[in-house]
């Protein structure tokens, strides 16, 4: 058997190949790397002895060795027939049948079809380097933080946001809430203030919108009561700004009593204003302020004519007043001021709780018991014309007092001693004799100032009036200063005061005493809405609703458009 | 001096001038917390704790900035030596600025968190200064004068002769060479870190010598494997050792990028939504 073997070396560059041509011969002729192989294929992919090539039939017929592979087409076989049109694959190598086969009994091609490439590009595709390369692994970890940041920063609180708004959900279910405010905690450095702990159920009470700083409305959604800063009749400069809106002065989130405005904020905020823009120039009747501590004094009103006689000094006696029973009585303060409007103010007593215990208007001797009422000219002079008659009419019991024995001296007759009978006094002129003598006007006169009229017994009591709003600018209550203070801290000259027209109130001295500034380490730390009210109203009873919840509850159900008009009447107010 | 490894001179650059300002800045910074948390709490706190944070977010900002500067070797201002010692003084300074700033109370929330960066971005700073300190000279005495490259060609040119000898082998010894050359990996991922990987190369040799040689292309080859194996060695070391010398980066400048984000959102929390104490 002869086999013609052609070699395909490489390939030129006009599609041919340079090519070596062999003459194989003997019974079968053996393919392999192997020393002993009739055709040597040194590659190590191939086996020493990988198959074996014989001629049978006129037809080339390729066998593998038992422990080797060869293919045909691609396709795995044991023994294969090399025929026109296909290649036999041995390893690496492709064997193709040839036409040529000259004086030989059959012809083929060999040719490294698959070799092993370059050996330096081989070795740089195993060299793996991804941390010396670190672009890509620094994306990815910077991608991983950034999707987790994103994730539990803004995620989780906006996940409130999803959806329809769920407050109603939110404030009855803990749970959710628990979430919420888990989310909220993530970002919000302080708590929510103990006045509005009952919105912690969710953040959409306040945070319409996310993203969106929280607008008045929701403010004024409860606080619908408040009045403006400024009344109608003041006039401004025309730069004056007014109403900054509530957070200027009022900032949630910063603690449970965060709500409140600090020393800081009203100095700022107030002084700013009232340090400037307030004078009396201006049209104000306001003095300017530049700090706490350099408040301009207390301008009382002007003591109302009080058609009183009234001494302080002369009750407030130390040794004490002599009563109707002739014991003495140390009077103090509260013997006759007490208490009143929850606190706040303190009450001047009535005739009938104060004085009667002593002064008992007691005003005939026939009758001691018997007292005038405390009451207008016409109602003393019914009690008296009623007294005087029925003692005419003999129906009082006059106590009898025994005449004295005139005794007879020895040696003298007894005479009888001539008295003349009492003339009788009619009644009326005892009514009117009492009416302008000492009995009744004289002590009407002890307090009161009188009109004389055309007659003695007709006069009138001048109106009396002390019932007086003292501070008019200021929030005061005397609750809260019955701790630190005594009466006389405050009213220092009552014990001295002669007539009612004394003002015994103190000066603003007095109260910088403890209040100041919070950073000029007063007794009390004060700001200015301490005494002050800003929002034009000092109704001490305008509460606010304790159930704002339900009223949240309810704002949710859709956008109000009422609460946008009433912020818009609101800061037009203010600005007019 | 001449003591100082080369590749941490930036330590004591300028005898150590911005390590003394950054120790002085702190001291100052330390010395007005004390002094404003002992007045009254109004109106000073505020400035301080805003002047502290902006001061902080400069800082941060200017460290951030190195990244930009150091890819311009001799472009900008002053040297990339200064720069670099700056940043790392100034990385350090702010571990101590940060906590004044927030009145040492760091709570488990995004601010806390903003904090907690910075501090793992600074430590991986520090574990960057010593591996810096310690394998650049390393680096150079394994590779022995040749470049990475050249180490890596060095295989190749094993290799080929591997596959010259190895037809002449025995089918078992052929098979142990050829899957050895098939099997080839040079590095690794995040594992190289730790431990290098198995050298095939010597394992394939010990395989060879226990099938036993018989004649000279074998010896040949157990030689050239035994060379393959000490290049592969060195190549692996150089990975591991220029790996750990990059390693902190991939954590530090991401998670830097992701503070400074943190921060400026926590600046633009409290400023314009008024999360906390404006």
């Amino acid at each position: 058997m002869r086999l013609l073997v052609t070699h395909r070396l490489r390939r030129t560059r006009r599609e041919g190949y340079v090519e070596r041509t062999e003459v194989l011969e003997g019974e079968e002729i053996r393919l392999g790397r192997g020393s002993n192989a009739e055709l040597h294929l040194p590659d190590a992919r191939v086996l020493l002895h990988h198959a074996t090539l014989t001629v049978e039939g006129g037809e080339i017929v390729v066998r593998a060795d038992p422990s080797a592979e060869i293919e045909l087409d691609g396709i795995p076989v044991d023994i294969a027939q090399l025929t026109e049109g296909h290649t036999v694959a041995v390893g690496p190598y492709d064997l193709t049948w040839g036409a040529e086969r000259g004086d030989c009994d059959g012809a083929f091609t060999i040719e490294l079809a698959r070799p092993m490439g370059d050996a330096e590009t081989l070795v740089r595709a195993r060299v793996r380097t991804p941390l010396l390369s670190r672009r890509r692994s620094g994306w990815a970890l910077g991608g991983l933080i950034a999707l987790v940041l994103l994730v539990i920063g803004v995620g989780v609180p906006l996940g409130s946001f999803v959806g329809e708004p769920k407050v109603q959900r939110q404030a009855t279910e803990a749970g959710d809430a628990a979430i919420i405010r888990r989310a909220e905690s993530l970002w919000v450095t302080e708590q929510l203030s103990d006045v509005h702990h009952n919105l912690e159920a969710g953040c959409q009470a306040c945070h319409v919108k996310p993203f969106a700083p929280v607008a008045e409305t929701s403010c004024l959604t409860c606080h619908d009561t408040l009045a403006a800063h400024v009344g109608p009749h003041a006039t401004f400069s025309a730069d004056v700004k007014l109403e900054e809106g509530c957070a200027s002065c009022h900032q949630e989130h910063k603690g449970a009593k965060g709500i409140f405005p600090t020393a800081a904020v009203t100095e700022d905020g107030c002084v700013a204003c009232h340090s400037r823009d307030i004078e009396p120039g201006n049209g104000s009747e306001l003095a300017k302020v530049a700090s706490i501590s350099q408040h301009p004094a207390i301008l009382y009103p002007p003591a109302p004519a009080s058609g009183l006689k009234f001494s302080h000094a002369s009750h407030l006696v130390p040794e004490g007043k002599r009563g109707p029973t002739g014991a003495r009585e140390t009077l103090g303060c509260t013997d006759c001021h007490q208490s009143a409007n929850a606190g706040r103010d303190m009450t001047v007593p009535s005739f009938e709780e104060g004085c009667r215990s002593c002064h008992t208007l007691a005003f005939a001797s026939e009758d001691p018991g018997r007292r005038l009422p405390h009451g207008s000219p016409a109602k003393v002079r019914v009690a008296v014309t009623e007294f005087y008659e029925a003692l005419a009419a003999g129906q009082i019991d006059v106590p009898v007092f025994e005449a004295p024995v005139r005794r007879r001296r020895p040696g003298q007759e007894a005479r009888p001693q001539l008295v003349a009978p009492p003339k009788p006094v009619p009644v009326s002129a005892r009514i009117e004799q009492a009416m302008a003598g000492p009995a009744v006007k004289g002590q009407c006169a002890t307090c009161h100032t009188l009109t004389d009229g055309a007659d003695p017994a007709q006069w009138g009591v001048d109106a009396v009036r002390f019932e007086h709003d003292w501070i008019t600018r200021a929030a005061f209550s005397h609750e809260d200063h019955r701790k630190d203070a005594k009466c006389t801290t405050c009213h220092a000259d009552a014990a001295k005061s002669e007539k009612v027209s004394d003002v015994s109130l103190p000066a603003m001295g007095t109260c910088l005493e403890c209040h100041g500034s919070a950073f000029e380490a007063p007794e009390v730390d004060s700001t200015c809405v301490t005494c002050h009210e800003y929002h034009g109203t000092t109704d001490k009873n305008a509460a606010l609703p304790n159930d704002a919840t339900h009223r949240f509850a309810s704002r949710s159900e859709g956008a109000d458009p009422a609460l946008a008009d009433r912020l818009g009447r609101y800061l037009k107010t203010a600005a007019n | 001096m001449a003591a100082v490894p080369l590749h941490s001179g930036f330590l004591v650059h300028k005898r150590m001038l911005y390590a003394w300002l950054a120790m002085l800045l702190v001291c100052a910074v330390a010395a007005a917390w004390y002094w404003q948390d002992r007045l009254p709490a109004e109106h000073v706190d505020l400035a301080f704790g805003y002047g502290l944070g902006g001061l902080a977010l400069a800082i941060m900002l200017l460290l951030a900035w190195f990244g930009v500067r150091k890819r311009s070797f001799a472009k900008g201002a002053g040297r990339l030596k200064g720069w670099l010692s700056a940043h790392v003084y100034l990385g350090i300074a702010l571990i101590f600025l940060i906590p004044m700033h927030g009145g040492f109370q760091i709570r488990p929330d995004i601010h806390g968190l903003a904090y907690v960066m910075v501090l793992i971005t600074v430590f991986t700073g520090l574990f960057g200064v010593a591996f810096y300190g310690a394998y650049p000279r390393r680096v150079t005495a394994n590779r022995e004068g040749l470049t990475f490259d050249e180490m890596v060609r060095r295989i190749a040119e094993i290799d080929i002769e591997l596959r010259g000898l190895a037809p002449q082998l025995s089918e078992a010894a052929n098979d142990i060479v050829r899957k050895e050359a098939e099997g080839l990996r040079i590095g690794g991922g995040i594992g190289i870190l730790f431990m290098r990987p198995v050298n095939r190369a010597r394992r394939a040799r010990q395989a060879l010598m226990r099938l036993g040689l018989d004649s000279d292309a074998g010896n040949r080859v157990a030689a050239l494997l035994e060379r393959k194996s000490s290049v592969l060695d060195r190549l692996q070391r150089d990975i591991q050792m220029r790996s750990r010398l990059r390693s902190w980066l991939l954590i530090h400048v991401p998670l830097s990028l992701a503070a400074l984000a943190l921060v400026i959102a926590h600046a633009v929390g409290m400023l314009v939504f008024g999360l906390g104490s404006v």
